[in-house]
């Protein structure tokens, strides 16, 4: 079955100066990559995690993806059909298959509209004015938990929680296939990130969804998707099944955020701290693996020569000249 | 036994606002023993920050205080002038805030900032305090800091600059640090650096820390003591270890239970604690974790529990005051939690 | 640990109204707020009901009794054709608020939609259109007025253009600078991902959210407005004789100052009160709705 979605050789430019600015000041190339020949493909009914820090491009991907912002070069089949060369009213018509979740739950909903109105707005938006508007704002309202008397709320009265569940019941709303979710749990309390996950579960299950989550909280994707990416500097430098990643990292820096990650038990302090050093600036992008100033492997060949994209097993591709070792014997 | 840098006694803090009273905090104990790092965890909601602001002298004009001290090194903050207060601000207490792009003055070079910090020591000549600043700034691990303590603030980055919140934050070789939720905006990698150089400076300094964070993996990783907090009262202190690994109340039990770095088998089905935090003008008449907790019974709803010791540890030598505690019916005649 | 929705429909606490629009409560409790809204509301009804208030046609002449003294005959004195001042002073009121209301209004509704597109749209049309902006600002009034009454002759419509064309660049540049305030804000990025074109998202998102402050702005443009439009007519650029306007009463009141100073004070005075009652309603609605002193927990 062809996959749902189908990212290639993907590159997301962005201009720092215009061009008599950039001539002036003797600036060659004034652009930014904020994402570098990306490839991927996700499937029908998947959850695929976009992995990274600050600075990583996965914000710039998942924008990308829905058109947000424009791809400089590469591809992004959606369900077959080639998104970047549409035009800004071609787009449209798959932004109803597209949805996105926004970061901070408040802030992405207008703050002059109500919870109803807010829901209606896509309808709205794609001239599907020809139903009861206010039943299928109700319709959403419940999928995700909460009652009609939320719909004269303003964003502002509501908690993060029911704010983030509105705007759960907005990307819902044209029936999508695939829902971009940019760090869902962010704010949230540790004891109620599972509501909202586990909302998001619950509705794949239903309705065939497909996720894809851009998220820099380790803990959290290991738990809800099936593979991910992990991304640095706008590159993706390994992808697979999570749970083979996060059993046997092979990319130095994969295992470098997982190991980052302080567990909750007092007993298991780290004495070392495994990578130093800051994340470069995009404006000076290291030589070679973009990795080697913070690698603790690095060698000669790292600082000269950028690796290519390797399939080393099955579904795991790794950027990197010396992947770590996997163990000889899997535990049990 | 040492006095505490930081004794908060039977603190109830209220707010007046147009809702009514928020009660923000109640009956709250706790203590911050010479040279030690306690954590407070907590959710939002539970009190942290007033708790601090109390400890600062910063409580805003509508709270009132309606009991309890906050003793730091022994003498009352809630009732020194504001001379006093600014007499220990900054240079027995210090601070490290949560977002580093906002807390540190733009206009000023990072070379003023720390020079300024110093102001107090009026013996110390320009030369001696930025002498002084380097030297910080390299133990914090800022490189070249001779040449880059001129550079302004906006040409650190973010990791960078909470090192500079830091050295700033111990130039003047406080008793106490608060760092509040210091690593919150920060990458999970530059995350283990600062708390790494927290606990390095901790080391080399006679400073106790006053963590507040809400990321139960740091508080493992950094604190000696704990305390958790829910909806303004302290609900279980204790040793690091035995909250982490005999936790007596419903809560921190809970709180363990949902965080997805302790759940050892991937799972899609993420526990949570069902219902929100209580509004905290009208206070359930019991335990006010009693409407979310799985293991409630009868006595709960009647009035709120007593902060009892918690069995079952390891012999300590500690005073009661200082035990692992729980304010839980379960605990204590009882026996040990469930 | 059961995984239940914690909060299917809490509903929204019942609050009194005073609570719910803080707002308003403050506003009543403000003396300087309270006196602008007298002030403004005596003109606004002095002026709409003209007609029936005034004793007198505003230009009747009765050349027997010019330049009489108050009395009460005529309250407020005859100017130099024997005509009412004080109906004068009410009609001329009238004027001078229909054109504050008309320019105003009309400057508004330009200036808010060029400002929009300037702020929203590519890079060249925001270029062009400060271009614009920036060479009507730097006109002196009175010199525009002056070359446009040259070319086109005095009157009140040529007033009101002018004054219109004069208010646009002022609103258009806020609402600019809102408007690209607002355009990298999430929720205009979340209706753009469901596919809004740049109309709707200027219409139905941008623009509640930046009318707010415009509309107390042009409620403080309105003394403005108004003293442009009786210096205006003082210098004999706008109304016509013998159309009264606070200006030209003031105009034929300067050449009997020494005698018969009630002329000029009856022209300057409503001016001043119109000036008051709209700046302190203008600037008390300011600090109430300031965003930033307005916070919801």
């Amino acid at each position: 079955m062809a996959p749902l979605l189908e990212v290639s050789d993907l590159v997301v430019r962005f201009r720092t100066m215009g061009m008599v600015k950039a001539l002036v000041r003797g600036v060659r190339d004034p652009y930014l990559d904020a994402v570098l020949n990306v490839s991927f493909r996700q499937e029908q009914g998947e959850t695929f995690g976009l992995v990274g820090e600050s600075g990583s491009g996965k914000t710039t991907l998942g924008r990308a993806i829905i058109g947000l912002v424009r791809a400089s070069k590469g591809s992004i089949r959606f369900g077959g059909q080639e998104l970047t060369r549409l035009s800004n009213r071609a787009y449209k018509r798959y932004r109803r298959d597209i949805a996105m979740m926004f970061q901070d739950p408040v802030a992405s909903l207008s703050p002059r509209l109500t919870v109803r109105s807010l829901l209606m707005e896509p309808f709205r938006i794609h001239g599907m004015t020809d139903r009861d508007l206010t039943a299928e704002a109700r319709r959403l309202l419940n999928m995700v938990g909460l009652n009609d008397s939320f719909f004269g709320r303003f964003p502002h009265e509501m908690s993060g929680g029911q704010a983030r569940r509105v705007g759960v019941a907005r990307a819902l709303s044209l029936s999508p296939k695939l829902i971009i979710a940019d760090e869902p749990t962010a704010g949230l309390d540790v004891s109620v990130q599972g509501e909202i996950l586990n909302l998001m579960g619950r509705l794949q299950k239903e309705l065939g969804l497909s996720y894809l989550i851009i998220t820099h909280n380790l803990p959290v994707v290991r738990h809800v998707s099936d593979r991910l990416a992990i991304m640095y500097l706008g590159r993706f430098v390994e992808q697979g099944r999570t749970e083979e990643i996060f059993r046997h990292p092979l990319h130095p820096y994969t295992k470098a955020l997982i190991s980052a990650v302080p567990e909750p038990d007092p007993d298991k302090r780290r004495d070392i701290v495994k990578l130093e050093g800051e994340v470069p600036s995009l404006a000076n992008r290291p030589t070679g693996c973009e990795f080697h100033t913070r690698c603790p492997f690095a060698q000669a060949r790292c600082r000269s020569e950028a690796p290519a994209p390797r399939e080393l097993e099955a579904g795991r591709i790794v950027r990197c000249h010396f992947p770590l070792a996997r163990p000889t014997a899997d535990a049990a | 036994m040492e006095q505490p840098v930081l004794a908060i006694r039977d603190l109830s803090i209220d707010f007046t606002t147009p809702r009514g009273q928020v009660h923000a905090l109640r009956h709250v104990s706790l203590s911050v023993p010479r040279n030690k790092i306690v954590g407070i965890v907590g959710e939002s909601g539970c009190g942290k920050s007033t708790l601090i602001s109390a400890a600062l002298g910063l409580l805003a004009s509508n709270g009132t205080v309606r009991t309890g001290q906050a003793l730091f090194e022994g003498r009352d903050v809630l009732k020194m002038t504001e001379p006093e207060l600014r007499a220990i601000r900054g240079e027995r207490i210090s601070m490290v805030f949560q977002d580093p792009m906002t807390s540190l003055n733009p206009v000023l070079s990072v070379s003023q900032l720390m020079s300024d910090i110093q102001y107090r020591h009026r013996e110390r000549s320009a030369d001696e305090k930025r002498r002084r600043a380097i030297e910080m700034l390299r133990q914090v691990g800022i490189p070249d800091p001779e040449e880059r303590i001129d550079h302004y603030p906006f040409q650190f980055s973010g990791g960078m600059r909470q090192r500079i919140a830091i050295a700033m934050a111990l130039l003047t070789n406080p008793s106490l640090l608060i760092a509040d939720e210091p690593t919150t905006a920060l990458d999970v990698t530059l995350e283990a650096q600062i708390i790494h150089l927290l606990r390095e400076i901790h080391g080399s300094f006679e400073a106790s820390i006053l963590f507040v964070s809400h990321n139960l993996g740091l508080i493992a990783e950094l604190c000696d003591d704990v305390v958790v907090m829910y909806a303004g009262e302290v609900v279980e202190q204790g040793t690091v270890r035995d909250l982490f690994h005999r936790p007596a109340h419903p809560y921190t039990q809970a709180l363990l239970e949902c965080d997805p770095a302790r759940i050892a088998k991937a799972t899609r089905d993420l526990p949570t604690i069902p219902g929100e935090v209580p509004n905290l003008v009208q206070l359930p008449p019991g335990c006010v974790f009693q409407p979310r907790c799985a293991k409630a019974f009868a006595p709960c709803t009647k009035a709120p529990p007593p902060t009892v010791p918690v069995e079952g540890g390891p012999p300590t030598d500690l005073p009661v005051a200082e035990r692992h505690a729980a304010r839980c019916y379960l605990v204590g005649n009882h026996g040990a939690a469930a | 640990m059961s995984a239940q929705p914690s909060d299917a429909g809490s509903a929204a606490p019942a609050v009194p109204f005073l609570q719910r629009f803080p707002g308003i409560a403050r506003f009543l409790t403000d003396p300087l707020g309270m006196l602008g809204l007298t002030l403004v509301l005596v003109m606004v009804l002095a002026a709409g009901f003209a007609d029936l208030i005034a004793p007198y046609a505003p230009s009747a002449i009765d050349v027997k009794a010019r330049l009489a003294s108050p009395s009460w005959d005529h309250l407020l004195g005859t100017d130099q054709l024997g005509r009412d001042v004080f109906s004068r002073v009410l009609f001329g009121g009238q004027i001078a608020l229909q054109v504050a209301f008309i320019c105003i209004g009309t400057s508004l509704v330009i200036g808010v939609a060029l400002g929009m597109l300037a702020g929203y749209g590519p890079r060249w049309l925001d270029n062009a259109l400060i271009l614009i902006f920036d060479a009507v600002r730097s006109f002196p009034t009175i010199m525009f007025a002056l070359a446009v009454v040259t070319l086109v002759g005095p009157s009140l419509e040529t007033i009101i253009l002018i004054i219109i064309v004069i208010q646009i660049p002022g609103y258009a540049r806020i609402v600019r600078t809102q408007t690209q305030s607002l355009k990298t804000n999430e929720f205009i990025l979340a209706e753009r991902s469901l596919g809004a074109g740049m109309g709707r998202v200027l219409t139905v998102h941008v623009l509640p959210n930046v009318i707010g402050p415009l509309l107390i702005l042009g409620s403080m443009d309105v003394p403005v407005v108004v003293t442009i439009e009786a210096g205006l007519s003082f210098l004999g650029l706008g109304v016509r004789p013998p159309t009264p306007s606070w200006g030209s009463i003031l105009n034929d009141g300067y050449a009997f100052i020494r005698n018969t100073p009630w002329l000029v004070v009856a022209g300057g005075v409503p001016l001043i009160i119109t000036t008051l009652g709209f700046t302190f309603l203008g600037e008390t609605l300011r600090d109430i709705f300031d965003p930033r002193l307005r916070k919801t927990t």
